[in-house]
């Protein structure tokens, strides 16, 4: 057994949300990975930005997303993101299930709180 | 001032210093050792490129056209280590699609089968045999010689290697090199791999920096050389371990119960001396020996390692065995250093004028000694003047040895007189002496006969130290000894005035004459001196006789020829010879028959 590390489940948690966060990102817009990653930044969802390539691959790869190309003044050019409908409809049942995990992990957390306090 | 490499990511042109461009590219080479592992691992690896051809974008303006090292770690910082994209891999799939999480986690696990490559990194021939190590984890040296051994039976690895050589493929990419070693397909795994291979080429780059002059087929021939150098001394080393196992072999064959073992005991000063000689044998070929495998294994497979400890300890114990040996040997030769003659006089004669002169043979007297090997001692010593045996009874050897007898003139007495001389050798006069007094000899004296023993003993107690025993016979002028039958194998160069040789000696009468000795019935023998003799008229009428080529008469018998057939009378007996079958009927009753065909 590893001992145990907050960092570590942190990073989990943080990890198996992100897939929801791009998605809820998407959208509200196409985007392409900087910005993406400079909204999960602002929300501290992203520590790093490699791990979001990966997952935008996968994501296109099994259909919820497509992608454009599009010149950049600045740099290469640019990969943007948009939602397919599958990916809008798998949103929606994503986040329904995240509203169901929230609110019986809040119930679950707030008594074991109050069990801690007494 | 700093040099500076121009790269291009992701389209983008970049002027990137030095270490700042090793940095990189080790980073990018960590991260696509992992991807490529991935589905659409290349997307991945162009869209990470891509954002970091923008990171390092924004680190350059007019005033600023390099990359710097601060600018590659500010990078490395935000895409975060290899490590960590592994860890989020694991976690999305598990999170996205379902039905790819079991695959995907165990492709993951990469805990990848062992494959069989050759290894080009660690080659002696084909790599053939450091592939196979890896392969079945034990070190390249042992496979090797494990495969050099076994050529020697029949040579099969020989046609198996050519035949590995040719079917398995070369390790060529790092992902190749962890599959033959069964290492898990890592980014850390690929990354020290390529550290590892850097490293040692840069060591080869340098080598040849510092051998400029020498050219790659120099060095090749350079290797074949040593190698084939190698092989053949292995090759002696291997006959010399065959020599040295056999000769260790007899050695201890030896030291169990056997002839040559007692006879070495017998020769060697004392048990201790065996043994100092056995180790003194092993070491002085041993130590050789095994250098000699380990220097040609060592060029072989070119191992640079050398242990001065091993040589040093090794060279000194050689010495030791070598001194022992020369102590051995001295003590030994010493042992024959010295020689005494013990004359002792057996029998004086006055009465009468002829000597009968008998001995007891060795076929009599094997039947006397009743020793375990009779058959072999009668065969060994009976027609042989010298030379030693041993009797073998329940109370051990005994070593045997042949009289000589002489006859000689006695010129200052009227009697005749046997002498017996005992002879021995020893590492002191002493030794000699008592050697000489503890053999064991018979000589038997009836009136005007005597008899020899053909054979003398040593003592069971005494060392062998070149015995001998020899009994002259002194006879004065007018005197006339009789030698017998079985006097034939133990006269020794009697002088005589025909110069008849011993063998033809016996059963005559030989009298001592002023001039030497004469055979006075020796007519018809075939000897030019003969002349001499007072019987001329017999003589030439045996010569007479002998005109006819065919049927010859004379003093010894009668001797007829044919074409095929030979018949002889003598006092032998009746010989018959066809070319059907010999038949022989000797003196004393016996017939034998031999077929010929």
């Amino acid at each position: 057994m590893e001992p145990i590390n907050t960092d570590n489940t942190k990073a989990q948690m943080r990890k198996g949300v992100l897939e929801l966060c791009i998605l809820s990102i998407l959208m509200q817009g196409d985007a392409y990975p900087t910005e993406i990653i400079d909204k999960l930044k602002d929300t501290k969802l992203v520590v790093v930005e490699g791990t979001l390539y990966p997952l935008l691959t996968r994501l296109k790869n099994t259909g919820l997303l497509t992608y454009r190309w599009e010149e950049s003044t600045s740099g290469p050019p640019r990969k943007y993101y948009k939602l397919t409908e599958i990916g809008t409809q798998y949103l929606k049942e994503l986040q329904v299930s995240w509203q169901e995990l929230v609110d019986a992990v809040n119930k679950t957390i707030e008594k074991g709180n109050s069990s801690i306090i007494i | 001032m700093n040099k500076t490499v121009t790269i291009n990511i992701s389209g983008i042109i970049f002027h990137i210093e030095e270490d700042a461009y090793q940095t990189l590219s080790n980073y990018l080479s960590k991260i696509k050792g992992y991807f490529s592992k991935t589905d659409g691992g290349n997307e991945i690896m162009a869209d990470i490129e891509s954002r970091i051809a923008e990171l390092l974008q924004q680190k350059i303006n007019t005033s600023k056209q390099v990359v710097l090292m601060v600018d590659v770690e500010h990078v490395m910082n935000t895409m975060g280590k290899p490590e960590d994209f592994a860890d989020l891999d694991n976690n999305n799939n598990g999170l996205g699609n379902s039905q790819t999480t079991n695959t995907n986690s165990t492709s993951n696990g990469t805990e990848t089968k062992k494959r069989l490559f050759r290894n080009p990194d660690e080659k002696a021939i084909g790599g053939v045999c450091s592939g196979l190590a890896a392969y079945i984890g034990v070190d390249t040296v042992w496979v090797r010689l494990a495969m050099f051994l076994l050529i020697f039976f029949g040579g099969l690895t020989l046609w198996v290697y050519l035949v590995m050589w040719i079917i398995i493929p070369l390790a060529k990419t790092t992902a190749d090199k962890l599959a033959m070693r069964g290492e898990p397909i890592t980014i850390d795994n690929i990354s020290k791999t390529i550290q590892e291979e850097a490293n040692d080429l840069r060591n080869r780059v340098d080598k040849t920096n510092i051998g400029k002059t020498a050219s790659d087929l120099g060095n090749t021939l350079g290797n074949v050389f040593i190698r084939v150098l190698g092989l053949f001394i292995i090759f002696i080393a291997i006959s010399m371990v065959i020599g040295f196992c056999t000769s260790s072999f007899s050695l201890f064959m030896v030291s169990s119960n056997s002839t040559v073992s007692f006879w070495i005991g017998s020769v060697l000063r004392s048990t201790a001396h065996y043994g100092w000689a056995v180790l003194s044998f092993i070491l002085v070929f041993g130590i050789p020996t095994f250098m000699f495998l380990y220097l040609g294994i060592k060029l072989l497979f070119r191992i640079t390692y050398s242990n001065k400890w091993l040589n040093l300890s090794l060279g000194l114990i050689w010495l030791l065995g070598f001194i022992i040996g020369i102590y051995v040997t001295y003590t030994t030769f010493n042992q024959f250093s010295e020689t005494s003659k013990v004359k002792e006089t057996k029998a004086i004669i006055n009465s009468g004028d002829t000597l009968i002169v008998k001995a007891t043979t060795v076929a009599e007297l094997v039947k006397q000694f009743e020793f375990e090997n009779n058959d072999d001692i009668e065969n060994e010593l009976e027609h042989d003047r010298s030379g030693y045996w041993t009797g073998e009874d329940k109370t051990g050897k005994t070593i045997l040895g042949k009289v000589n007898v002489d006859v000689v003139e006695n010129p200052n007495d009227t009697a005749i007189e046997v002498v017996a001389y005992y002879e021995a050798k020893g590492s002191s006069k002493q030794e000699a002496n008592l050697s000489a007094k503890n053999i064991a000899h018979t000589l038997k004296q009836v009136g005007n006969t005597i008899t020899i023993d053909e054979l003398f003993l040593i003592n069971q107690n005494d060392k062998f130290r070149f015995q001998e025993v020899t009994i002259k016979i002194k006879v004065p002028v007018g005197k006339v000894v009789y030698l017998d039958k079985s006097l034939k194998y133990m006269l020794d160069d009697v002088d005589n005035v025909t110069n008849t040789w011993d063998g033809d000696m016996v059963n005559r009468r030989w009298k001592m004459t002023d001039k030497g000795f004469v055979c006075i019935d020796c007519k018809g023998i075939d000897t030019n001196n003969n002349k001499n003799n007072s019987d001329e008229d017999e003589e030439e009428e045996g010569s007479s006789n002998n005109k006819s080529e065919n049927v010859k008469i004379d003093e010894k018998g009668i001797d007829i020829k044919d074409k095929d057939s030979h018949i002889q009378i003598n006092s032998d007996g009746i010989k018959v010879s066809t070319p059907e079958k010999d038949i022989e009927i000797t003196n004393d009753g016996t017939k034998k028959v031999t077929n010929k065909k």
